[in-house]
């Protein structure tokens, strides 16, 4: 076995191309997408910040002045007029949102510039700002007149955007909130049975109800993390199919039979395959991942148990990519070449996919995630993740058993179906 | 006809189960990714301790009122152990009066859920409130939702020419991205044979023979583009036509754009050939580098979520982006050609670009 070992790990070792392409190209790749998307899984409140800007085209003091003498005229005590127009005051709509506006929580999304309305358009157009707000004139009036007298139609704000976006979305969800909270006051406010003491127990503020729990000892994992991790897994399994589909030119080059004539057992040949496999995904994961620790400090002050825990599952990886090479080095000596080929491409795409080392697990549909925890991949990477945020050992252990089966069950079928001597 | 496309047509068709399983499982996969999208977030939720099921049935009734989350029952143990291992963003806990939101992180989601079912506890609980004052319970949450649905402050959304702004299709854009991203593996899979002829003579031989090299080049590069653009039209065909999509009204725009997009792929996957050696090489490379190319450009989020510079930058010389660019401006906001005129040119140019300095690659290789 050991020479045959030695070939396979040698025929790798020389291609330096190759090599290059397996140690650095998931630096690279871990590097940009690492800097690149810092937001998908650490947290990306800070890409919602906007821009927005406001146009106040209403005139409050001018709207509370018309009521006050729309109120006078109307055939009411003095008492009662005094009361609705204290009322006006105080739930003067723009003066509330703009309250809203200014809160912390909210000034830290959305950045509010008070702009005239040719400006904010051309702004807008200009990209500068994400959309802006219109008060339109008469605001106040046509609002508080619905309001407090039920009379007229109520009053519009528009948001203005060029296109729909998830900003847009969260700023109209947060003004929305606001207004809904104010017409569900002033419903109760209308409602017959309803008095002011009564108004005053409902209208009670509720805000202490809810809250966070936030669950304790887990990690958040960094984007860094989880694209050191998904990346070097996914190189892993393409350094499987690399030393498989070198077997097509040992094929075409009938290194196979020239093998068998000089009386080694054929299983010699698959186990070199194995052994080199396995050795060279644990020295390309290594490297990956420390390099990633000396540069981005992905697993920064890790207890000793976490690392032997990740030495595990790196060697089980490594030993389950082994067995991978060694299937889909039957295939191409079972198999036509461009079928083999075709077969080993869709394995890994597939598994890949699923298994959230291609395309981030969380846009493909919940069956399809639960699907891709079978992938040897998926499994792994979500066993380390669990890992890195819990260091539970029972889970880890399941898993890798998980995995450690699968590989036995892998081997058993390639060396099966692997062609015995006089077969080929 | 050109030779070498016979021939490689007369190859698949003899052997058609290779290249129909290839093409076939794409279509599967576009479609099952495509409609098992939920543009719905599922949140967890189980009730504390003590609590009534009933209770908790009520609230859950409640929550589901609104659209874009989806709340569902289930076990504590398993919503925790979700949300501890990332998979959802967070789980909520239900008491009679009171809700505690389990997360791990915090995120806008998480906000989003949690602004929800503050909203909706505390309307509720007003209404409880407000009930024990009220001489008919049902008179008046009848009364409360009637002035409600006519409410005196209300929002709307607007372009800046006046129009309403046309809502985003994300399920959409996430069908085309599956479709153009996985024709990306169907063409390079067959490019790829032009290294596997080279590698096994044939490409020598063929110099050899009358047949020029600019047939076959072409007849390759025409049958990669032919296998790649029916594999998407099918994609779209089946969507319009079969599931009854909408697409938008310029559906022959699309294809066109599909078209478009599949050559400059061609190209892109030329360039690769024409630097790596050998179809193993190529192999390794090509399905580890294209699936970052969505990634890097956004097309798996909603627009806008990517601000960073040099990621935009990165994203331009995707042919994937501007094709995408060019199918959501087209099925979503009705653009013309006008519009979307820049993306095609710069797939066009990426195209000649990829495809003049690939070929030239692989000729100069072989002096």
């Amino acid at each position: 076995m050991i020479p045959f070992f030695k070939k396979d790990f040698l025929v790798y070792w020389r291609d330096r191309k190759e090599i290059i392409i397996a140690l650095l190209m998931p630096m690279v790749l871990i590097t940009v997408l690492g800097f690149a998307l810092p937001g998908w899984v650490e947290n990306p409140a800070k890409t919602l910040e906007m821009k927005v800007g406001l146009v106040k085209l209403d005139d409050e003091e001018a709207g509370l002045e018309t009521l006050r003498d729309h109120l006078a005229s109307l055939s009411m005590s003095d008492e009662m007029i005094t009361a609705r127009a204290e009322q006006m005051e105080q739930q003067s709509p723009v003066r509330q949102l703009l309250n809203v506006l200014q809160e912390d929580s909210v000034k830290e999304i959305v950045h509010l510039e008070e702009l005239e309305p040719n400006e904010a358009v051309r702004q807008l157009k200009d990209k500068k700002i994400e959309a802006f707000l219109t008060i339109p004139a008469g605001f106040t009036e046509a609002a508080l007149s619905k309001m407090i007298l039920n009379d007229g139609e109520g009053a519009e704000l528009i948001i203005t955007a060029e296109k729909a976006s998830m900003r847009v979305d969260v700023m109209a969800g947060i003004l929305d909130g606001v207004l809904r909270t104010m017409n569900y006051q002033i419903a109760v406010s209308h409602m017959p049975d309803v008095d002011a003491e009564a108004a005053a127990v409902i209208l009670e503020d509720y805000s202490g109800i809810g809250g966070r729990e936030i669950l304790p000892g887990v990690e958040m994992v960094t984007s860094f993390q989880y694209y050191a991790l998904a990346i070097s897994i996914v190189f892993a399994l393409m350094i499987s199919v690399t030393i498989a589909s070198k077997a097509t030119g040992e094929k075409r080059e009938r290194v196979f039979e020239r093998i068998l004539l000089t009386g080694s057992h054929p299983l010699n040949y698959l186990s070199g395959k194995m052994g080199s496999t396995f050795c060279l995904s644990l020295l390309q994961l290594v490297f990956v991942l420390l390099a990633s620790h000396g540069f981005f400090g992905i697993f920064h002050g890790r207890s000793l148990q976490f690392w032997i825990g990740v030495t595990v599952v790196l060697i089980v990886l490594s030993f389950c990519m082994g067995s991978l090479a060694s299937l889909f080095t039957t295939l191409v000596f079972r198999l036509e070449d461009s079928v083999a080929n075709a077969v080993t491409f869709i394995t890994v795409l597939i598994a890949g996919t699923i298994g959230g080392s291609f395309v981030p697990v969380y846009v493909l549909p919940e069956w399809l995630q639960i699907a891709g925890e079978w992938t040897p991949n998926g499994l792994t990477l979500v066993a380390l993740l669990e890992w890195l945020q819990i260091e539970n050992m029972n889970s880890l252990t399941a898993s890798m058993l998980k995995l450690g089966v699968f590989s036995l069950v892998i081997i058993a079928i390639a060396t099966w179906s692997f062609p015995r001597r006089g077969r080929i | 006809m050109n030779p070498i496309f016979l021939a490689q047509w007369m190859k698949d068709k003899r052997s058609p189960l290779l290249i129909l399983s290839f093409c076939g499982l794409s279509i599967l996969a576009t479609l099952l990714f495509g409609f098992g999208i939920d543009s719905q977030m599922k949140i967890s939720v189980f009730k504390a301790p003590g609590m009534e099921t009933r209770q908790a049935e009520a609230w859950l009734h409640l929550l589901n009122k609104g659209e874009t989350i989806k709340f569902v029952i289930q076990d504590e143990d398993q919503a925790r152990s979700e949300v501890r291992e990332g998979r959802t963003d967070a789980a909520v806990q239900l008491m009679e009066n009171d809700y505690r939101i389990i997360a791990a992180i915090d995120n806008p989601n998480v906000q989003l859920v949690e602004r929800h079912v503050h909203s909706v506890f505390v309307e509720e609980l007003r209404l409880r409130a407000a009930e024990k004052f009220a001489d008919d319970v049902g008179t008046f949450r009848r009364e409360m939702a009637q002035y409600q649905g006519d409410p005196p402050l209300v929002l709307n959304l607007r372009t800046s020419e006046g129009d309403e702004l046309i809502e985003y299709n994300m399920s959409l854009q996430l069908l085309f991205t599956f479709s153009l991203f996985l024709a990306m593996f169907t063409v390079g899979y067959k490019i790829n044979s032009i290294s596997m002829e080279k590698v096994a003579g044939i490409w020598s031989r063929i110099i050899l023979s009358p047949v020029s090299k600019f047939e076959m080049y072409t007849g390759h590069l025409m049958y990669s583009s032919l296998v790649g653009f029916l594999q998407i039209s099918a994609v779209f065909v089946l969507f319009n036509f079969v599931f009854g999509l909408d697409l938008g009204f310029r559906f022959g725009m699309l294809i066109l754009i599909a078209g478009i997009y599949t050559l400059s792929i061609v190209a892109m996957s030329m360039l690769l050939t024409g630097i790596l050696k050998t179809p193993e090489q190529f192999n390794m490379v090509f399905p580890s580098a294209i699936p970052v190319m969505p990634l890097l450009s956004g097309a798996y989020m909603p627009p806008g979520t990517i601000t960073n510079k040099f990621l935009l930058g990165i994203s331009e010389i995707f042919p994937l982006k501007h094709a995408l660019d060019a199918l959501v401006a087209v099925a979503i906001y009705d653009a013309g050609w006008q519009e979307v005129f820049l993306s095609i040119a710069k797939l066009c140019i990426i195209g000649v670009i990829c495809m003049g300095v690939g070929i030239n690659l692989m000729e100069r290789r072989r002096r």
